[in-house]
């Protein structure tokens, strides 16, 4: 053998093992995740008594909650996500909507919809922003106020609504959403109940695409139309099923959905607010937060539970898809980068020691080795090393056990929300749990992988995802 | 080669594992969900043929006796939790009550969830409560349904039960029992969540929540405060906060959002009504003077009017902010001239208090915020009531006045917000208002400012007004002035 070609078979078997030792621990890891997830979703279930609900909308055990919404030309659903918002069921609510710069007909929906007044306020910036235009209320509504703000990005638009928050606690959403009418209180519940300060409520994001909406209200949960659409739902259900649920047990939360979570206002103003310099700053904040806390010394909790909900909307073309998913992966990087300082570090315990490095192997460099292990197949064939057949089964175990945790999180589904009523829904699902680990998941690891060459290169731009309302009563009526 | 095949075996192998876990995955999610349907379907099913029954037994159409046979008739297995969802459920108007928590008695539901609920409630909790505290075995699980269902029945003689159930090793068990007592609201029993209370403050009971004590105290009707009379004597200042909230909390239930409602002597112990005027007033601890504050705001007795006078003076901020937010109402109104020297307070949080409560007294509130306005030196603090006046909506109120008499206060009010920079609100009002001697007023006076939305205004009267005097003043009023 020629020495080239014997450093690639070098090369080649260091590949193999990487890849090899990725796939043990990657599923394995997941594997233990939704074992601990299975057990804790069961018991929660059992536990959870509904009636519990009744004794929290007194007003002496909700605490006042501001929801701020970042919008960013929003014009076709901001309206109705707001008319949400106002039905919802809780005693002490404000309402603070931070038009990012729109070039649309955001603000103008917003104004018109629901009689607002432009207004000269004081604004107080603990936290740095881009300057503060405008302020829109109107008396009537005294718990809904409009901000309109130089464009500076997601996370600048959350900052600026931090600066007019007056309340203890703030929860963010984003402008496509549809919440459930009680989905804070259930929200607010383990703030109420802890005997430790909760900073952090985490509840769970479920896809619209396909969910009759009447007035800013979901009535009836469907799957979507597209192969697509049902691929993510599939994939919202494993990560937030047994990902964030079982890294909550852990008590090494470092994912949390900004698009609806509630925070303690204070403890975020501290930790300085939502980063700018991570297109994530949902991602960005739990790991700044943990970092804080573990400097300064101070007990906080983070909770995740399955009962409040969010229904959001999903790309529903392979080009939104895409963008969204370089965002995430290159938000993922960027936040990684940032928090390398507490890398196995057993000071900052085990989100140090566990949840970091996982994340970092798994979930950010897993995407090359992940790659590589495609790659390696026809390679093998073309330089006759190592068995192509079997690397051929190797991919083809990965791809099975990746069936199978899909599958799990269809049976956590079942065992917990079972959301989707119908046995023809379950069995769609079922069939596109198998299925996503055949083209959908490669296709996404690509984006994926394009999001990480944007980390490497310092892409810095956002590409924003539209949000078309397309779902049944959602659209803005524009006569409104 | 060997090696290889080796390999290849062991991964055919794992590879037919992993088929077969998904493959019984698949079969039991199927299978959980045929089960279900199916369990749901024949639990709607007896649903649908008990609960006539039920009512029909409620409303005394049908002889307690025969309803009780049918109901007893239900298979056990199936028709417990049935027959349980249905009582618990039940929306019974004040005279089923009784019926309802009989027929809960003689289907032997009490006597269960009694027993359940016994078997949770042990004399080892010092022990076991290190490595019970987060389990939930499913004893315990159905110990937290039972005390949940006796307090959703409202069943009176089981409060010992859940007393004892306080101290259980679990959880959820405490938990669900506190929540059941709060709803039976046995007199008895407010003592045994108090001392609770007492435990969890001096942290000595982890677990129960201070707001889930504070939720059940609070449900109580305010007579049985006078139970928390020895902890609002106790040398433990936290203690003396907690529950000095707990009273306020049961104050403001009991007037239910009525600015007026108060307190006379003799509808509230004598003893609670002389420790907030005289010893929690003047606490050494400002949370509990704070918490004592809107407590003293509602006593009728004019020591409680001198107190709470001198807590807008309190060297502590939290202090003078509960206190100028306890002056509302019609029976305060004497005090307005004392709320506005709040208006110049050190924090900012009692500055923007005093202006929300003098524009909360209407027109006398009004009167001494724009005195203040119009005559402070304090920048931010002029901030703050432009703020507040624009949030409150005050603003129209404010140029109707303007539009009758220009030189009135409130006229002033408008012209400094204008200075100041915080025209937009007002020129939204001229614009939108049908009072042409306003337009034209403001016109003439603001016409030459070079404020921005003063400006756009004037520019849009020229293109769109039909008003040929309004429009010539508005051209006018964009010409250079004449030198």
């Amino acid at each position: 053998m020629d020495a080239w070609q014997h450093r690639l078979v070098l090369g080649m078997d260091v590949l193999t093992l990487a890849i090899a030792s990725y796939f043990f621990m990657a599923n394995g890891f997941y594997t233990l995740l939704m074992l601990i997830s299975l057990g804790w979703a069961w018991r929660y279930n059992q536990r959870r008594l509904d009636r519990s609900l009744r004794a929290l909308p007194a007003p002496a055990v909700t605490p006042p909650v501001t929801v701020i919404i970042p919008a960013w030309n929003e014009q076709e659903v901001i309206v109705q996500s707001v008319r949400s918002v106002l039905q919802i069921d809780y005693s002490a609510m404000e309402i603070v909507v931070v038009d990012d710069g729109s070039t649309d007909a955001t603000l103008d929906r917003l104004i018109r919809a629901f009689g607002l007044v432009r207004m000269d306020l004081i604004y107080r910036s603990p936290i740095r922003t881009r300057p503060v235009a405008r302020f829109y209320l109107n008396p009537l509504i005294p718990n809904l106020l409009v901000i309109h703000k130089e464009n500076g990005g997601k996370p600048d638009a959350l900052n600026a609504g931090l600066n007019m928050c007056r309340t203890p606690y703030f929860c963010t959403l984003d402008s496509d959403c549809v919440l459930e009418r009680d989905a804070l209180l259930r929200l607010i519940r383990p703030v109420v109940h802890s005997a430790v300060n909760t900073v952090v409520s985490a509840g769970i994001i479920r896809i619209l695409n396909g969910c009759e909406v009447r007035d800013g209200e979901v009535v009836r949960v469907k799957l979507p139309a597209t192969s697509l659409e049902r691929f993510q739902v599939v994939e919202y259900l494993r990560s937030f099923l047994f990902g964030r649920a079982g890294w909550n047990l852990l008590g090494a939360t470092l994912i949390v959905s900004g698009a609806f979570a509630l925070f303690h206002r204070e403890t975020v103003i501290e930790a300085g607010g939502f980063g700018r310099d991570t297109v994530t700053e949902d991602v960005d904040l739990i790991a700044q937060l943990h970092r804080w806390a573990l400097d300064q010394h101070r007990k906080i909790k983070m909770s995740f539970t399955l009962d409040p909900v969010c229904w959001t909307e999903c790309p529903s073309s392979l080009g939104m898809l895409a963008r969204q998913r370089r965002r995430w992966q290159m938000g993922l990087c960027q936040t990684l980068w940032k928090s390398s300082g507490m890398l196995f570090k057993s000071s900052y315990g085990v989100l140090g020691m566990l949840s970091l490095p996982f994340h970092l192997y798994v979930e950010g460099l897993g995407v090359v080795v992940e790659l590589l292990g495609y790659v390696m197949v026809p390679l093998a064939f073309v330089f006759g090393t190592v068995s192509p057949a079997l690397y051929a089964l190797f991919v083809l175990v990965s791809v099975a056990y990746g069936g199978l945790l899909s599958i799990g999180a269809v049976l956590l589904e079942e065992l917990t929300q079972r959301r989707y009523p119908t046995f023809r829904e379950l069995t769609i699902l079922l069939l596109f749990a198998l299925l996503e680990n055949i083209g959908y998941r490669q296709l996404v690891l690509c984006f994926r992988f394009q999001g990480m060459l944007r980390f490497m290169t310092r892409f810095r731009r956002w590409e924003k995802v539209d949000h078309v309302g397309r779902h049944a009563g959602f659209r803005t009526n524009t006569a409104s | 080669m060997h090696l290889t095949a080796q390999l290849t075996r062991l991964i055919v192998t794992v590879l037919l594992a992993v088929a077969a876990v998904t493959g019984l995955e698949i079969v039991f999610v199927l299978a959980q969900r045929c089960w279900r349907d199916r369990h749901f379907r024949r639990r709607d099913a007896l649903h649908d043929r008990y609960r006539p029954v039920i009512e029909a037994v409620l409303n005394r159409e049908m002889p307690y006796d025969r309803g009780l046979a049918i109901l007893n008739s239900l298979p056990r297995i199936r028709g417990q939790p049935v027959l349980q969802r249905l009582l618990t459920g039940w929306k019974a108007a004040p005279t089923q009550v009784p019926l309802l928590l009989q027929l809960c008695q003689d289907t032997g539901l009490i006597a269960r969830w009694r027993r359940e609920l016994e078997q949770a409630v042990g004399p080892e909790y010092p022990r076991q409560a290190r490595h019970a505290r987060c389990q939930a075995p499913a004893r315990s699980f159905r110990a937290a349904q039972a005390a949940e269902n006796l307090g959703l029945v409202r069943h009176q003689p089981s409060w010992p039960l859940l007393v004892s159930a306080l101290n259980s090793p679990n959880l959820d068990v405490r938990s669900t029992a506190l929540r059941a007592l709060a709803t039976v609201q046995e007199p008895r029993s407010f003592a045994a969540i108090a001392e609770q209370l007492e435990k969890v403050a001096a942290g000595s009971f982890a677990g129960l929540s201070l707001r889930a004590l504070r939720a059940a105290l609070t449900s109580f009707p305010l007579q049985y405060s006078v139970e928390l009379i020895p902890s609002l004597k106790h040398s433990y200042p936290r203690l003396r906060f907690l529950v000095t909230d707990v009273i306020r909390e049961m104050v403001e239930r009991q007037a239910a959002g009525d600015e007026g409602f108060c307190i006379r002597p003799g509808e509230f112990p004598a003893e609670l009504f002389e420790l907030f005027l005289t010893r929690l007033r003047s606490d050494p601890n400002p949370d509990v003077r704070a918490r004592a504050v809107p407590v003293i705001a509602r006593l009728e007795d004019a020591r409680a009017s001198a107190a709470l006078v001198a807590l807008l003076e309190d060297p502590a901020w939290f202090v003078r902010l509960h206190a100028v937010r306890s002056i509302r109402g019609a029976r305060h109104r004497g005090k307005i001239a004392r709320l506005s020297r709040r208006l110049t307070d050190l924090h900012w949080a009692v500055r923007q208090a005093a202006v929300r409560a003098l524009l909360a007294f209407g027109p006398a509130g009004l009167y001494h915020l724009s005195e203040h306005f119009l005559t402070t030196a304090d920048r931010y603090s002029r901030e703050q009531i432009a703020d507040e006046i624009q949030r409150a909506g005050v603003v129209p109120y404010l140029m109707a006045e303007y539009s009758r008499e220009e030189k009135s206060r409130y006229a002033r009010v408008i012209e400094e917000l204008t200075s100041m920079g915080k025209t937009s609100y007002v020129v939204e009002v001229v614009r939108v208002s049908p009072d042409r001697q306003l337009r034209k007023t403001f016109l003439q006076r603001f016409g030459r400012s070079s404020d921005s939305a003063i400006q756009a205004w004037i520019r849009d009267l020229i293109c769109y007004e039909r008003d040929a005097e309004m429009k010539a003043l508005a051209q006018a009023a964009l010409e250079p002035a004449a030198i």
